[in-house]
């Protein structure tokens, strides 16, 4: 039995990995020496933090803050985690070879949760435990502090995945129902959407105008204190694991999460009976009835391949969400920055900082939506067969895929333009700033994420397990539209800060001539590269 | 007199080295490196001292007028670039440098004869001495320089090197202008113009001036030398270290002698350990400057804590040193002189790095017990000052030995820090160049293969003949599938997965095409349809290459994967649709042909539902008439009837063979023979991307050749009689084929390597 536990897990935990690149035992030891240094300069950034909000009074490092971070942190990773597992447990598709290996529908269960366990455990090495490691440091507390970290660090990951695979199973369910009817979906979706805007609309509304942070800093340090201890009300039995690090009732305490580890084990158990039937359960083939309708020539290759995505992004209700969403969104957390900002009085650096802020959190907003062109290519999957077979000029389907994407993005800012000049004080000529900077960038980012794909795709990976769950190229695109967010954000709160009108005029051939060397590179690489896609 | 000394001085060592070169010969010109050696090691002596006008600002001073001050700060800067030229030259046999070595090394050797007692005068001001250390020296030194660029004059004139005097000539004007940037003495800017009143500091327009510089200069010299010869490249580096060099120790002199002073700092080494890695080409301390020097001179340009005079000597000496030493390793790597780190070149830095980050924990405290130092900005608050947090783990965590009564004091854990964060910057800077290296070897992959598209190009141009590009480059195989000596490597593999396949298929026929799994049928129909690159050979449809004219050729086929992947989303006649504009059929065409086909396959009813509700015979259906759609000549099916049900399988195969009654090519692959007899006219197996043989179905059945048995021949594993049987099948089956008989039969690939592996044993 573990054997094959063990040989599931390692099968599929080497599915995931790069097999293209066979790594050194040089290369390896770097990784580890660079992950160990990592997670060294994040403890250390995270005491510095601790000590910096002592120093200010912000708010108590206490028991109550060390509860309240470790609630949060679980309950975001509880959540995330629900939602990978529903997939991957439920969904994935890789379960039907899976399904016909020799082994009992409870072992891929189980290896499943395998994953996802290492999967927390690598997470919590980067914030929780550098965190508490941080906060016992702070408050130089004693190394029975530390010894409990080290063990809650296999504990909490072990908790977090038990619960997400209760949770996955309801989960799944409504996807099913909201995979039937997409009504329900939208209707959940928007609704929470809905209700998330309302909250923060009306947290916004309670700032006093004009916003002096100094004059009201006890009473908001106060506030924030009392806000940590009312939330963590909510902790559930976080809060006995806290009182075993703070040695309280240590044998109670224990007793309890141990009694909780092994219920949640049980209850998962119970799951696993459900498991195969709910997989072998799929309603994609269910029949739906559709009126005849008349065969339509198109005009050209271009538009044969736009049509075709836009009907395949508006019929796959995820993605049409996730497009609402984002129109919706960015206009929206702009408008919510902008109010906050708007109720302290700046000075012109504050306003310039305004300016800078707004263009970050919009780059930073819109680069990370461009994944869906740093996976277009993988995201043809074996359909892109017909492509390399097709008589026409088949690599006007990446201009296609890039004018969606540019589309959509070209529509939010926008829109995000027209909110910020009805509701801020931002002077025009720093509107047009932006708008051009976000624009010019955001397109140079949708090559540069096209180009990654391009010269890289996972049409195999993609075909073979149909989801882009760990695609590189949309980790990197993410991580250089944060680059790009910094760097063009850096660069002009320090043009700004002189006040020239020739610098505006400079950022906006800065971000011009980016545009146009990517758009440059991007056909370069495009005429040489497309052809010579193989899969 | 001083005159008089100076030509004495350099007829003897022009004399000492014409008679070493005439009677002891050398090939590898021994006696000029050596000389060049002193000549170097003159210079670093002159230097140590400070020359008496330097202190001056302009061209006004108490020695000389402005017109002669201005004559001789641009004869020492003339002499200066003749110095490191012969300095260098000597070691490498560079035609240009040849030149300016013979030529203006004379010429500016004549003007130090002809004003030396001015020079002199430069040196040690209005009481300067014949019998001071600074005038011996230097005639000493320019005795030692005579004699090479004498001696060089010489030997262009005994060997008359005067072809293409106009590329010389020409080569010689534009060489030397680089030479005179490239080494400069600091005084230079400070004599010539006085104060410029500006400093190079916090990002104003001079300090942006400068970082623009750095990396237009950077890419400049990459782009001026990369095609260069190894031996440019090599004296171009060499040279900017060696101005390195003497810009770092002209500001060195026995003056400011002082434990302050002592070339430790970071930066410091970086000047002496590049020229030191250059000349000597030692790894250990070119890594070093590689990953350690070039950190310390982006923080200190971009950060710069000195902010003189622009034309000051000391501030050019600050940006002067730290450019070269930025840029230096830099151009080193990309112009090859030394390779690509690995993580043992990264770990040899890392010692070295570790050897000095301790050395100077060490100096740092044993010095400050009796002086001032801070060396590497450990001991003073430099860093403390830009990183706030270190200040309080400095000053919290000390440790201070007591020696021989004397406290010493090493902030050990803020030391500790400062290395791990340089070891990590370190890394970072790896993943930089590794980043770099990456485009570098893309883009010179993109160059590559563009170079190669333009040349298939070329091909198809001289295949046609002047005929236009978009008719078949084979206008007699207009009915034909024509494959000649095809062969498939994947990736980096070594071995091929198809071999040398050479087959001709003609209009009218159903040609099967047997193999088991992994034989390379699906590597040669995904190369026949395009989808895959052609390692070797070519393939023609209807007379269309199809690496040369891909779109022409591609619009004569169809193809059915084994995959039958569609998109799932879109309904059965958006997919067949969206398929027939790609291959620009006509609305009455697709309408007609649609109709035709979907009721052939009884899909009208699922047509206009979406995919993700069709089962796997329906989408392979769908996929079937998405082929057909254009009513292509050649329909090229992988696998096309696994998985069907038998009614499925029945319409798919009669297609097929309609398809082939009108003049078509119909080629498809498949492992299950009963399908390959009843509808084939011929068949090819293949066996490990070999092909075996190619075989008239009809002729087979009527000398009654068991075709399951022939295929069996070519793959089984049997021993005896059963064996022989299949053997003598095959044998039966060629001789049928050739039309005589034969005594060749092929032996199973499997059956070879285990006869082979027996030999072995």
């Amino acid at each position: 039995m573990f054997n094959r536990l063990s040989i599931l897990t390692k099968m599929q935990l080497n599915n995931m990995k790069n097999k293209t690149q066979v790594k050194s035992k040089g290369s390896k030891l770097v990784s580890v020496l660079l992950e160990i240094l990592a997670v060294a300069f994040i403890t250390l950034v995270l005491n510095y933090f601790l000590n910096t909000i002592k120093s200010f009074h912000l708010f108590e490092i206490d028991f109550n803050l060390l509860l309240f971070v470790l609630f949060i942190t679980q309950y975001i990773g509880i959540l995330t985690t629900t939602f990978g597992l529903a997939k991957s447990l439920y969904e994935s598709n890789d379960n039907s070879i899976i399904f016909s290996l020799p082994a009992r529908s409870w072992e891929i269960y189980l290896s499943r949760l395998a994953i996802f366990y290492r999967s927390e455990l690598h997470k919590g090495l980067y914030f929780v435990i550098p965190f508490f490691v941080a906060f016992g440091l702070s408050l130089k507390l004693q190394m029975v502090f530390f010894i409990w970290t080290a063990l809650f660090a296999f504990l909490l990951p072990l908790i977090t995945v038990l619960i997400s695979a209760i949770l996955s199973l309801p989960l799944m369910i409504y996807k099913r129902l909201s995979k039937r009817f997409p009504i329900i979906k939208l209707i959940v979706v928007l609704t929470l959407a809905g209700l998330i805007m309302w909250i923060l609309y009306t947290i916004t509304t309670h700032i006093p105008k004009p916003l002096n942070i100094l004059a009201i800093y006890d009473k908001f340090s106060e506030s924030l204190n009392n806000f940590i201890a009312t939330a963590d009300g909510y902790s559930l039995f976080y809060l006995n694991i806290v009182k075993i690090f703070f040695n309280q009732e240590v044998l109670k305490n224990v007793g309890i999460i141990l009694g909780i580890i092994l219920v949640l084990g049980l209850l998962v158990a119970a799951n696993t009976f459900a498991y195969y039937g709910i997989v072998s359960n799929n309603i994609d083939q269910t029949n739906k009835g559709r009126r005849k309708t008349a065969n339509k020539v198109t005009k050209n290759t271009f538009w044969a391949f736009t049509k075709k995505e836009l009907k395949l992004q508006f019929r796959n209700s995820d993605q049409m969400i996730n497009h609402v969403l984002f129109l919706v969104a960015m206009p929206f957390v702009l408008f919510l920055v902008n109010e906050i900002l708007a109720a302290i009085s700046t000075n012109i650096l504050g306003d310039n900082i305004v300016v800078t802020l707004d263009i970050f959190i919009a780059l930073l907003m819109l680069t990370s939506s461009n994944t869906m062109s740093a996976s277009a290519i993988t995201s043809e999957g074996s359909e892109f067969g017909l492509i390399k077979t097709a008589p026409s000029d088949t690599s006007k389907m990446c201009w296609s895929k890039i004018f969606i994407n540019f589309a959509f993005s070209l529509v939010s800012i926008v829109a995000t333009m027209i909110t910020l000049s009805l509701i801020t004080e931002i002077k025009s000529l720093h509107l047009w700033l932006m708008f051009v900077i976000i624009f010019c960038v955001n397109s140079a980012h949708i090559l540069w994420s096209f180009q990654l794909d391009l010269l890289n795709p996972k049409l195999n990976e993609y075909a073979a397990s149909g989801n882009l769950n760990n695609n590189k190229n949309m980790k990197t695109s993410i991580l250089i539209g944060l680059i790009l967010a910094v760097l063009f954000s850096v660069l002009t709160l320090i043009l700004l800060i002189n006040g020239s009108p020739a610098n505006i005029t400079k950022l906006m051939l800065v971000a011009i001539a980016f545009l146009l060397a990517k758009l440059y590179l991007f056909v370069l690489n495009l005429k040489v590269y497309f052809s010579h896609i193989e899969f | 007199m001083a005159s008089v000394y100076m030509i004495l001085s350099v007829m003897f060592f022009a004399g000492v080295l014409y008679v070493l070169n005439r009677f002891a010969k050398s090939k590898a010109n021994i006696y000029f490196k050596v000389f060049a050696v002193l000549l170097f090691a003159f210079y670093m002596a002159r230097i140590f001292a400070e020359d008496y006008i330097d202190q001056f600002w302009g061209l006004e001073n108490n020695l000389f007028s402005p017109v002669a001050t201005a004559f001789l700060v641009l004869l020492k800067w003339l002499t200066l670039v003749s110095i490191g030229s012969a300095v260098v030259g000597c070691f490498f046999n560079i035609k240009t440098i040849n030149n300016i070595i013979a030529f203006l090394g004379n010429f500016v050797l004549l003007f130090n004869i002809i004003f030396a007692s001015s020079i002199f005068k430069m040196f040690d001001g209005a009481n300067w001495s014949l019998s001071g250390y600074r005038a011996i020296e230097y005639i000493l030194e320019m005795g030692i320089f005579g004699a090479i660029t004498i001696n060089y004059l010489i030997t262009k004139i005994k060997t008359k090197d005067w072809q293409d005097l106009t590329g010389q000539i020409k080569y010689f004007f534009i060489v030397l202008p680089c030479l005179f940037l490239a080494m400069m003495p600091l005084s230079t800017l400070q004599l010539l113009f006085g104060h410029s009143g500006r400093t190079i500091e916090d990002f104003n327009l001079m300090h942006r001036l400068v970082m623009y510089g750095i990396v237009i200069v950077t890419v400049v010299l990459f782009l001026a030398f990369r095609k260069k010869d190894k031996q440019i490249r090599d004296f171009a580096l060499t040279f900017m270290a060696l101005a390195a060099f003497f810009a770092f120790f002209y500001n060195h002199n026995y003056k400011d002698l002082s434990y302050t002073n002592l070339p430790l700092h970071l930066c410091n080494t970086g000047v002496i350990m590049v020229l030191l890695a250059f000349v000597f080409r030692i790894r250990g301390l070119f890594y070093f400057n590689y990953f350690v020097n070039i950190i310390g001179c982006i923080v200190a340009i971009v950060m710069p804590d000195f902010a003189p005079d622009m034309f000051a000597a000391s501030g050019m000496h600050f940006w002067i040193c730290h450019i070269y030493v930025l840029i230096l390793p830099i151009l080193a790597r990309l112009f090859g002189m030394f390779s690509r780190p690995n993580f043992k070149m990264m770990r040899m830095a890392v010692y070295i790095f570790t050897i000095y980050f301790v050395s100077m924990m060490f100096a740092n405290a044993y010095i400050n017990s009796f002086a001032s130092v801070d060396y590497f900005f450990l001991y003073g608050n430099k860093i403390v000052d830009k990183i706030g947090f270190l200040g309080q783990i400095k000053l919290n965590y000390v440790w201070l030995p007591v020696v021989n009564g004397v406290t010493y004091k090493v902030f050990w854990l803020y030391d500790i820090l400062v290395y791990v964060g340089f070891v990590f910057l370190m890394f970072m800077i790896w993943l930089v160049f590794e980043y770099f290296y990456k485009l570098e070897d893309h883009y010179a992959e993109l160059l590559a293969l563009k170079k190669i598209d333009s040349l298939e190009i070329k091909e198809l141009r001289k295949k046609m003949k002047g005929r236009k590009l978009s008719e078949p480059v084979n206008p007699e195989g207009k009915d034909t599938l024509k494959i000649s000596h095809f062969s498939k490597v994947y990736g980096l593999n070594k071995f091929k997965s198809v071999d040398d396949f050479s087959l001709e298929v003609h209009g009218g026929e159903v040609f099967g095409f047997l193999g088991h799994n992994g034989a390379g049928k699906s590597t040669l129909i995904k190369s026949i349809v395009g989808i895959q690159s052609i390692t070797e050979g070519s393939i023609e449809v209807c007379g269309y290459d199809i690496k040369l004219q891909p779109l022409q050729a591609k619009m004569h086929m169809g193809y059915v994967s084994d995959n039958h992947s569609v998109y799932e989303n879109l309904t059965g006649r958006e997919y067949i649709n969206y398929v027939a504009d790609l291959y620009l059929v006509s609305k009455q065409d697709r309408d007609e042909r649609i109709d035709k086909y979907s009721k052939m396959f009884e899909l009208t009813d699922a047509l206009d539902r979406q995919i993700k509700g069709y089962s796997h015979g329906m989408k392979q259906k769908l996929v079937v008439i998405a082929a057909l759609i254009h009513d292509p000549k050649v329909w090229v099916l992988d696998e096309p009837l696994t998985g069907l049900d038998p009614s499925s399988s029945y319409q798919i195969k009669e297609c097929m063979r309609e398809h082939a009654n009108k003049g078509n090519i119909v080629f498809f692959s498949s492992h299950v023979i009963e399908v390959v007899e009843k509808i084939c006219d011929r068949i090819a197996i293949i066996q490990k991307g070999k092909l075996q043989g190619v075989f008239d179905v009809k002729k087979l059945k009527e000398n009654g050749i068991n075709l399951e048995k022939l295929y069996l021949s070519f793959i089984d594993n049997t021993e005896g009689e059963e064996h022989a049987e299949l053997l003598s099948v095959q044998k039966k089956a060629f001789e049928v084929m050739s039309g005589k008989k034969t005594t060749k039969v092929k032996v199973s690939a499997n059956k070879k390597e285990t006869a082979d592996k027996k030999k072995t044993t």
